[in-house]
């Protein structure tokens, strides 16, 4: 086992990319499709997904959820790490099963992604996407 | 009732007329509603009396006054991102296409901004076009039409749609009547002394015309 940091990141493929992780492929800005964990390619790329999210009203202090997907991927499972501002599509389960169809939800500029500089974890904070005109 | 009142409901009528299928026109003051009921060309305008004045010095203390009203023009915009899904979702797709359709999609902050320019350009059109001048009303009820300014508010993510709102003021003047209660039609008493009462019949009231003198 090595140091704290190496043990405390590796338990990440448990926490995210094990029982509770579901498949979701991602693609950069480039256009290039990840599948597989950049980690270990015999394993699909993993996140956690959350559909909503609980948010406090500051005015009324009351919680209420907002559809609000956020995705948290492993930081070494990425073959790039998404820079604040681009723009990327991430393909998901509708819902939390792996027999689920598969939805398009894009992370923009509106929305950066989050705890980039944490010990190993990047949350995306997407947006379902609409056929444009 | 008053003029600001039939005025309200005539600026109301002229956007109502005119909506079509670009937005939604609402005539009152609302409470904050769902996210997506604003969204795309269900984006709203609210239009409501916001305050008027009264300057004494136009005004008579029986009679018309002179009344510079504000309405207010609310505008709410909501929209979601926006791509080209038959690039993204397509496995046959390249990676130099889905790189294109990736660059080229709108996110929903954009195009909420765009779809708010647009509606104040429609509702601006409207509201400012010369035969609305008098708001459909008769000739005269309406002065000094005019929208001081336009002011976008900022963009408020909720969930994967962004809501943006804005406001508009129109003031104008009118006339208002002042009519008070109703009055009370009596007939005037006649204080002419000079009239003989002669009581030859009490009753008569002819005869019983002026003040009784007891002298």
């Amino acid at each position: 086992m090595g140091t704290l940091r190496e043990q405390i990141e590796s338990a990440l493929s448990e926490t995210l990319e094990g029982p509770y992780g579901l498949p979701c492929p991602i693609t950069y800005t480039d256009g290039a499709i990840q599948t597989k964990n950049a980690s270990d390619a015999t394993l699909d790329l993993m996140a956690q997904v959350i559909y909503e999210t609980p948010e406090v009203n500051l005015d009324t202090g009351d919680t209420k959820l907002i559809p609000q997907t956020i995705i948290t991927y492993r930081r070494t499972s990425l073959d790039k790490i998404p820079a604040p501002g681009d723009k990327i599509k991430i393909s998901i389960p509708d819902r939390p099963t792996e027999s689920a169809d598969y939805i398009t939800v894009m992370a923009t500029p509106d929305n950066e992604p989050r705890h980039g500089r944490s010990i190993g974890i990047i949350s995306f904070y997407v947006q379902n996407v609409v056929q444009s005109v | 009732m008053m003029n600001y009142r039939t005025i309200k409901a005539a600026i109301e009528a002229i956007l109502l007329a005119a909506q079509g299928s670009n937005f939604v026109t609402i005539g009152n003051q609302r409470n904050r509603d769902r996210a997506d009921d604003a969204i795309d060309n269900n984006r709203t305008v609210q239009v409501y009396y916001r305050s008027g004045n009264f300057p004494k010095k136009h005004g008579t203390m029986s009679g018309s006054s002179s009344h510079e009203m504000s309405f207010r023009l609310e505008f709410t915009a909501a929209k979601r991102t926006e791509a080209d899904l038959s690039i993204l979702d397509d496995p046959g797709s390249t990676n130099l296409q889905r790189a294109t359709a990736i660059a080229d999609a709108k996110p929903a902050g954009t195009a909420a901004d765009e779809s708010m320019d647009e509606l104040f350009d429609l509702v601006y059109q409207v509201v400012m076009a010369a035969n609305n001048y008098d708001m459909g009303l008769a000739i005269g009820t309406v002065t000094d039409r005019w929208i001081d300014n336009f002011e976008k508010g900022d963009t408020v993510p909720q969930g994967d749609i962004v809501v943006l709102s804005g406001q508009a003021i129109l003031t104008c003047t009118t006339e208002e009547v002042v009519t008070g209660e109703s009055p009370d039609t009596r007939t005037p008493v006649d204080f002419d002394s000079s009239i003989e009462n002669t009581r030859d019949n009490i009753d008569d009231p002819v005869d019983n015309t002026g003040v009784f003198n007891s002298n």
